[in-house]
């Protein structure tokens, strides 16, 4: 297979210079990442805001969902110059997210403490896809001096941390916890999406990802393992109840 | 393949953006008052919820004013 490596900015686009695949791929891969940023404080804003454990923890969840939402803000408009109009994105409802991990709700600390640590280290995998992408506007959102990165690592870091204490704490909290683990790990597992998509090959091929979907997946299941067992914690069947393998 | 930008893009990108530095200003002023201002820090929370409430509501035509998205007919 033949890797496009040229780079293009938006007058080439405008002026036709790119095919017509490629423009397709790329809308749709913009209006995917918008609603996964705006996705999670559909998710659990509502509930988490008024009721994280201590203040701080709320304005974390508030200052958590100010980033995705300029997250989202700096994914949709690129779309926009590409004639998506996301206002679709910003009013549809959980059920009608593009990935299953956005189509429910939030309602527990646990829950919440989980995502970051496991859902938005997915979004930082699928962030990663587009460092150096062949679509230069795209890359800019994710490279230096963009603080994207560095902010999905904080959302990373703060689950991680979250998680790990609850875990501590032993008893009915630690089963809560593990709850929360077989079910976002599963989630997120499924999240890099078919190994055999011929999507993802084009993606490729066109320079718009850089990993399969399973290698991308290998490499999360490689980082996120030990750190499960590291918490004293039952890393989760990779098998059940799974859609995408 | 010929493109036809949103037109009201950039003027969401811009409303978005200062709402994004509202958000942050008030997360950090709650932050600074949590030790020692709890009706500080209560009052920049309700702030925060009233703008994040803002964005989930997602009423872009209220956002972008002439030239914003289409309502649906009816």
């Amino acid at each position: 297979m033949s890797f496009m490596t040229e780079k293009l900015e938006l007058k080439d686009i405008q002026a036709g210079r790119a095919d017509p695949e490629y423009v397709d791929l790329l809308r749709r891969v913009l209006a995917i990442q918008s609603d996964c940023e705006i996705g999670g404080p559909h998710l659990y804003v509502e509930k988490m805001l008024p009721e994280a454990p201590l203040k701080l923890d709320r304005l974390v969840v508030a200052r958590t969902s100010t980033e995705e939402i300029d997250h989202f803000r700096k994914f949709a408009v690129l779309a926009g110059d590409l004639g998506v109009d996301t206002t679709y994105i910003l009013q549809r409802n959980n059920p009608q997210r593009y990935l299953e991990a956005f189509r429910g709700t939030i309602n527990s600390w646990e829950d919440f403490a989980v995502f970051g640590f496991l859902i938005d280290r997915v979004g930082k995998y699928q962030l990663e896809e587009f460092m150096g992408c062949s679509y230069a506007p795209l890359a800019a959102v994710v490279e230096h001096p963009s603080r994207v990165m560095l902010e999905e690592e904080g959302h990373i870091d703060y689950g991680t941390t979250r998680t790990a204490e609850l875990a501590a704490v032993g008893g009915e909290q630690k089963e809560r916890i593990q709850r929360s683990v077989d079910h976002w790990y599963r989630t997120g597992l499924d999240m890099f999406g078919s190994s055999s998509s011929r999507r993802a090959e084009r993606y490729r091929h066109f320079g718009l990802k850089r990993r399969t979907n399973e290698e991308a997946r290998q490499q999360y299941i490689a980082e996120v393992e030990p750190i499960i067992e590291k918490m004293g914690l039952r890393v989760p069947d990779r098998q059940e109840g799974r859609k995408y393998t | 393949m010929t493109l036809q930008p949103i037109p009201f893009a950039h003027t969401l990108d811009d409303f978005l953006q200062d709402l994004v530095r509202a958000l942050h200003r008030a997360v950090e002023r709650g932050i600074a008052a949590a030790r020692s201002d709890e009706a500080e820090t209560d009052r920049a929370l309700a702030d925060c919820k009233e703008m994040i409430d803002l964005v989930m509501a997602g009423q872009v035509d209220e956002w972008v004013g002439d030239g914003g998205p289409r309502r649906p007919a009816g």
